[in-house]
């Protein structure tokens, strides 16, 4: 299996007024090409600050990579390492929307409303491949059929308040899979839209995905979406990641008492037990506890967890987990962090 | 511009989230109402330059409230000697010599130029003139009632005259000018806006909670005023104001004037926020138990709205300051005897006047000072209540 | 968009109406009619009584005899021919004449100020806006408030007193040298022109820039926080294209739908420069009119200007719906 991206240790801090927020802390995982990787978190835990690191769309005087590496796997030559580019160099930019798309949560506000859909994929297009400009409105067309718009050479004229919440977040991904993307990060894709259509849109994208062999990074707060498209799913919490696990370990046997208290938080059908919402509140990034950052909050939480905070156990080739109950169940640990 | 206060996010969410909580429940609860202004004279504080202003209008305020004791001389006092004389230098040291003395200036003696046939002043150094505190001087009235004599500096010599800041084309002292000047053109500031409150809360309260067509009437009579340019109608008002009318009753039409304009833009605003304050709850639940309308405004919809209109107000004083400075330097707003910083500021209409006299423009640097100080207060002011303006 | 142009074409001319309305009763304002006043100068210039026929027969033609309804309704029926009454200042000359140029030279002024303020200020607003919080930002923010507090007249004085005493130029106001003051349009009188433009319009567009800088500064930090900004640049675009044409091209929209509120503050600007500078435009006569209660002309200068300010807001209207495809047409 090819790998495309392998992020290990990487760690993004916010220096602001009010001091440093460290919104990525020590985040690992590597993606495979046609696969799925999900990031599950409360808001807060810093997943979306890790998909706009990857894209390196953090401003540098706000946001710093202070340590980790962000390597990135070209179908041909040698790998990048994204750390290291320069964030508004040419080298990110051919990346960018050509090589790792990216669609928002909000797709009311993430098109532009002043230029037409069509406009706004071609813009894409016209940047990153070497065609005329009719070549371009042509395939612009082609990707909004693709994505379900119906006539879409007529909705390709429209702007975007004439399209309906879906609707949008269906030309979003057009517009992110005009020059076939190797990753697409899909950021709470589904959040701002309807049950019913989020169930279409996540469908297409998984069409879409094994149609082109595209990895994908599903980041989302929502576990129902997880169990619907992950193979492997990495859990966050405070920017550390607390488990990291194939999507059927997360949901029969979750380790972290964090992962457990997510899924006991969850609804499901055919399950008699009740509810159990997660004690407390996510801290402010000020109110960091010095341990497990998991600590104040865990029903399992021992001495040791306050003062300590737990590195990454391995369990299995595929499974890690930062809790301190797991020390003795581990193998050696195979991240030196 | 919150930029100079630096107000953070979070700040002002837990300022909103309290305040939220006290419109909605439509209980005056003592404690949290404490809390709330708390919270806002916290906010206020914290805005360093609002603060600064705030103290800057007070500190003019008090001086030309007491202009007769700030003033070295009154308004109308003119010496023939010295006219036109430039700004007197205060020293605290000689010269020549390099040694230092108390206070003291020397007086200018005036020589006509035989080729421009300008009077040019210089300096006569053999005669050092000790500037004096609480000197007895000119005797005037302080607050308009209790008879003074006594003026916080002065020259000891009540032949020679001090002018820090020149002497206008009848050698009266323009300093002590521009102080007596600050008293009408910072008052018109505030009974202008009191009159544009009044005027303005009323009809808009009116047109807000009634609607229907008195609403219609009256928006459109705003929509016509507002047709006009706000600059020229004023002149074009203030023209209207016989010329055989009594300094005072002038003054009192060109407030007249000037709130005539301005309350169009509060009532807008107020009737914006009772139409919105109207549709919340705790009113329905008012009007349903019976409540009488005067009630109902006294109790829910002013004190919701007093903050807004205190901003609005406060912004507003400086476009009136403005206005009435305009109307003055123009020559159609307050008239002679009565002094006010744009009538001041009329001697330097003519370019000739700025290239020879250049001090005349002292009283538009006032004029600036005042205008900026009140719009910092009331950008502040609107931070401190409005926690999502820009 | 057509329905849309007509429906404000209707309201503009209720609000023409009610304009020539309110001009009418600034004319009426003062103590006194017009006539009465005129004839009160004329005794006092020649020292001699005027007839009884000839003040009798001025007051039939302006129809001062009668209510002022119907004196209204007389006024407005000359504008079709260009007849807006009669000048006492200007020796009974008709009102249009001395208006016609002076009114083509308000507007240019106007029109090139408002273009000068926004050629600066959204360069400079850009500019401030992503170098947030940067010590440019705060210097230029902090400039322009103190621009907004400082009122036109101001200005033009210290202006003139910069151009004296630092720049030492021999300015000396107007906006053509005398010999050219009453001349037809010849390529030199346009060359004398333009050499004294620069002042003015330094001057008014001083004025202009301040607060158009602020709202451009504001617009655009709201938009580059927009989630189709990071969109753009996740596509690859270059930052200065995702600045330039995703952001500014927004940020742009409000200062056209705030041209309704800056025309009025560029018109009161210009009238009062001009009293100062002495510039030939509509506000010299304006003055002079209203200081010697020549109500005919200040009226007729009043209700021109409401009228500038009218199709000016009707223009910005109709180029801001074209501009914008969100604003909706009904």
């Amino acid at each position: 299996m090819d790998t495309v991206l392998e992020v290990s240790n990487l760690k993004t801090y916010f220096y602001i007024e009010q001091g440093v927020v460290r919104a990525v802390d020590g985040v690992s995982f590597t993606l495979q090409a046609g696969k799925t990787l999900g990031i599950v978190g409360e808001s807060g835990c810093g997943k979306s600050v890790t998909s706009r690191t990857i894209m390196r769309l953090l401003s540098p005087s706000l946001a710093r990579i202070v340590d980790g590496s962000i390597k990135y796997y070209p179908a041909d030559g040698p790998p990048v390492e994204l750390t290291q580019v320069d964030p508004y160099g040419d080298r990110i930019r051919d990346i960018r929307g050509n090589e790792i798309a990216m669609i928002f949560q909000e797709p009311m506000t993430s098109l532009n409303p002043v230029y037409t859909i069509g406009q706004q994929i071609m813009e894409a297009i016209l940047l990153h491949q070497d065609v005329s400009k009719d070549e371009a409105r042509a395939r612009a067309i082609d990707v909004l059929r693709l994505v379900g718009i119906p006539l879409p050479e007529q909705r390709v004229d429209q702007y975007p308040h004439e399209f309906s919440g879906g609707m949008r977040q269906r030309a979003m991904i057009a517009m992110a899979l005009s020059c076939n993307p190797r990753i697409l990060i899909a950021d709470e894709p589904t959040t701002a839209l309807d049950v019913t259509i989020e169930a279409q849109i996540l469908e297409l994208i998984q069409q879409i995905q094994q149609d082109n062999d595209m990895a994908l990074i599903m980041i989302t707060h929502d576990l129902n979406v997880i169990g619907e498209v992950a193979d492997h799913v990495i859990v966050m919490y405070l920017g550390q990641v607390v488990e990291s696990a194939p999507v059927d370990d997360i949901f029969d046997q979750p380790k972290h008492p964090y992962t457990q208290g997510l899924l006991n938080s969850l609804p499901m059908i055919g399950r008699g037990d009740r509810l159990e919402p997660i004690t407390g509140s996510v801290p402010g990034p000020h109110e960091r506890p010095r341990g497990c950052p998991f600590a104040p909050r865990c029903p399992q939480v021992m001495d040791r967890c306050r003062a300590e905070n737990p590195p990454s156990f391995v369990l299995g080739p595929a499974s890690d987990v930062a809790c301190w109950l797991y020390e003795e169940a581990a193998e050696p640990s195979h991240d030196s962090s | 511009m919150n930029k100079l206060g630096g107000s953070g996010g979070e700040r002002r969410f837990s300022f909103f989230g309290v305040r939220k909580k006290n419109i909605e429940s439509g209980i005056q609860d003592e404690y949290q109402l404490l809390t709330v202004r708390q919270l806002m004279i916290r906010k206020f504080l914290r805005n360093r330059m609002a603060l600064l202003s705030f103290i800057a209008l007070v500190i003019i305020y008090l001086v030309t409230l007491f202009a007769g004791f700030f003033a070295p001389y009154t308004a109308r006092d003119a010496d023939s000697k010295l006219t036109y004389s430039p700004p007197m230098t205060i020293r605290l040291q000689d010269p020549e010599t390099g040694h230092f003395h108390l206070p003291f200036f020397y007086p200018l003696r005036g020589k006509r130029n035989m080729e421009t046939f300008q009077l040019e002043y210089v300096e006569e150094r053999e005669k050092r003139i000790p500037i004096q505190f609480f000197v007895k001087g000119e005797p005037y009235k302080a607050l308009g009632i209790i008879a003074w004599d006594v003026h916080l500096f002065g020259s000891s010599d009540p032949e020679e005259r001090l002018h820090i800041m020149g002497s206008d084309v009848r050698g009266r002292d323009l300093f002590s000018r521009i102080i007596y000047g600050g008293q009408v053109s910072l008052s018109v500031g505030i009974f202008g806006v009191l009159i544009t409150i009044a005027v303005g809360s009323v009809i808009g309260t009116l047109s807000g909670y009634y609607g229907g067509v008195f609403d219609n009437v009256v928006q459109r009579v705003i929509e016509t005023l507002r047709s006009f340019p706000q600059l020229p109608l004023w002149m074009a008002l203030a023209a209207a104001i016989p010329p055989q009318w009594p300094p005072e009753w002038v003054y009192a039409g060109i407030v007249v004037v000037l709130a005539f304009i301005n309350w169009t833009g509060l009532s807008r605003e107020v009737r914006g926020l009772v139409l919105s304050l109207k549709e919340r709850d705790y009113v329905h639940a008012a009007e349903a138990s019976g409540a009488s309308t005067a009630r109902i405004v006294r109790k829910h919809l002013i004190p919701n709205m007093a903050s807004h209109i205190i901003v609005t107000a406060t912004l507003a004083v400086p476009v009136t300051i403005l206005g009435e400075s305009a109307l003055s330097f123009l020559g159609i707003g307050v008239r002679p005897p009565m002094v006010s910083w744009g009538l001041l500021l009329n001697d330097a209409i003519k370019i000739q006047n700025i290239v020879l006299y250049p001090w005349t423009l002292f009283p538009g640097l006032f004029i600036l000072v005042a205008v900026i100080a009140y719009n910092f207060l009331g950008d502040g002011l609107r931070d401190m209540v409005d926690p999502f303006s820009r | 968009m057509t329905a849309f142009i007509i429906r404000r074409l209707v309201s503009a001319a209720i609000t023409f109406f009610l304009i020539t309305l309110i001009s009418f009763v600034v004319i009426q304002l003062p103590p006194g009619d017009v006539v009465s006043n005129w004839v009160r100068q004329q005794e006092a210039s020649t020292g001699q009584p005027m007839p009884p026929e000839t003040i009798e027969n001025l007051r039939r033609t302006y129809g001062f005899d009668e209510p002022v309804i119907v004196q209204y309704f007389k006024w407005i029926d000359g504008f079709p021919s260009g007849d807006f009454g009669f000048s006492i200042e200007y020796s009974n000359a008709p009102v249009a004449d001395i208006l016609v140029q002076r009114t083509g030279l308000t507007v240019f002024l106007g029109v090139a100020t408002l273009f000068i303020s926004w050629g600066l200020a959204i360069p400079f607003g850009i500019f401030a806006a992503t170098r947030k919080n940067s010590r440019w930002d705060y210097f230029l923010s902090t400039l322009s408030f103190i621009g907004i507090s400082t009122p036109d007249f101001l200005i033009a004085v210290i202006y003139l007193f910069i151009a004296v005493f630092v720049l030492k130029t021999d300015y000396s106001g107007g906006l053509f040298s005398q010999q050219f003051k009453d001349a037809p349009w010849t390529w030199e009188r346009v060359v004398d022109f333009a050499k004294h433009l620069p002042v003015p319009l330094a001057i008014l567009g001083l004025g202009g820039m301040a607060g158009t800088f602020r709202i451009m500064r504001a617009n655009l930090l709201d938009i580059l926080d927009q989630q189709f900004i990071e969109a753009a640049r996740a596509k690859g675009l270059k930052e200065r294209i995702v600045i330039y044409k995703h952001a500014t091209r927004i940020a742009v929209n409000p200062l056209i739908s705030r041209v309704g509120m800056q025309l009025p503050l560029l018109i009161s600007g210009t009238i009062i420069i001009s009293i100062v500078l002495d510039l030939p435009t509509l506000g010299p006569p304006f003055i002079r009119a209203l200081n010697r209660q020549d109500m005919f002309l200040a009226g007729t200068v009043l209700m021109i200007l409401a009228i500038i300010l009218l199709i000016g807001n009707l223009i910005a209207d109709i180029v801001l719906a074209w501009s914008d495809p969100r604003i909706q047409y009904e």
